[in-house]
């Protein structure tokens, strides 16, 4: 039996993901429960995410009827070289800032 | 319907970012190898794995795809999931097609080696649309 390794980043790691990354994929569901998705101008200051989205985009729109989100980024040159983060949470009333239920970060060059 | 926009291979794959609906009845994510063999689209997950029992539980997928050129933009294929045959997937991680991401032969054969003995399991989507999401 093997032992799962564990390759979630550090803090300081996942804080300097979040900071270089500018977009991020954002899913939603629908009124009928279908998962629908987009891609979203992602901010990280103080801790706090913040998300831009362009015009009229329909994930915001649902956003705005059940606010519950994830988002999901990864950067993938080669395959150990695979970073990123899943954060599920939900869009505060400024309808920008994000809160965090909880972050899931991987670091595939933990696995060499 | 098949994959039809420039961002999609016909024969390759891309990373993808898979939107599911999770146990909880709330958006998860993950981000995925897609595997496009002429124009359909299916993926690969440990038949444990926590995304292969939200599938089966709940067919309905989004699966975003970002433009490398501008990650600000991509598309969206909206579809439905259902349990493959994993020969197909096999044969095409070894046609030479567009490659997502430069995978280690290693894992490319811890992949095949799960397939085969059923670990893994291969989801086909049935694509139902295809629109751009992000910026325009």
């Amino acid at each position: 039996m093997s032992a799962t390794r564990d390759i979630t980043m550090t803090q300081p790691e996942i804080d300097a993901f979040l900071q270089r990354s500018g977009h991020v994929v954002v899913g939603a569901l629908d009124a009928d429960g279908w998962p629908v998705g987009t891609l979203a101008a992602m901010s990280y200051a103080n801790g706090r995410l913040a998300l831009t989205f362009a015009d009229s985009d329909s994930v915001a729109v649902e956003l705005q009827r059940d606010p519950h989100l994830c988002c999901v980024w990864d950067e993938h040159v080669s395959y150990f070289e695979i970073q990123g983060v899943i954060v599920h949470g939900s869009l505060a009333d400024d309808d920008t800032t994000l809160d965090v239920a909880k972050l899931i970060s991987f670091d595939f060059g933990r696995l060499r | 319907m098949t994959s039809a926009h420039r961002l999609l291979p016909v024969d390759g794959s891309v990373v993808i970012y898979m939107i599911v609906r999770g146990k909880d009845g709330r958006p998860t994510g993950y981000p995925m190898t897609g595997m496009f063999q002429g124009g359909q689209l299916e993926i690969t997950t440990y038949r444990k794995a926590p995304k292969a029992q939200f599938l089966l539980a709940d067919d309905r997928v989004c699966c975003v795809v970002a433009d490398p050129a501008d990650t600000s933009r991509g598309v969206a294929i909206r579809g439905r999931a259902a349990p493959a045959r994993v020969d197909g997937f096999v044969a095409g991680t070894q046609s030479g097609g567009q490659a997502a991401i430069d995978v280690p032969d290693e894992v490319k054969q811890t992949v095949r080696s799960r397939l085969e003995s059923d670990k893994r399991m291969v989801f086909r989507i049935s694509i139902d649309s295809v629109r751009e999401v992000g910026a325009s």
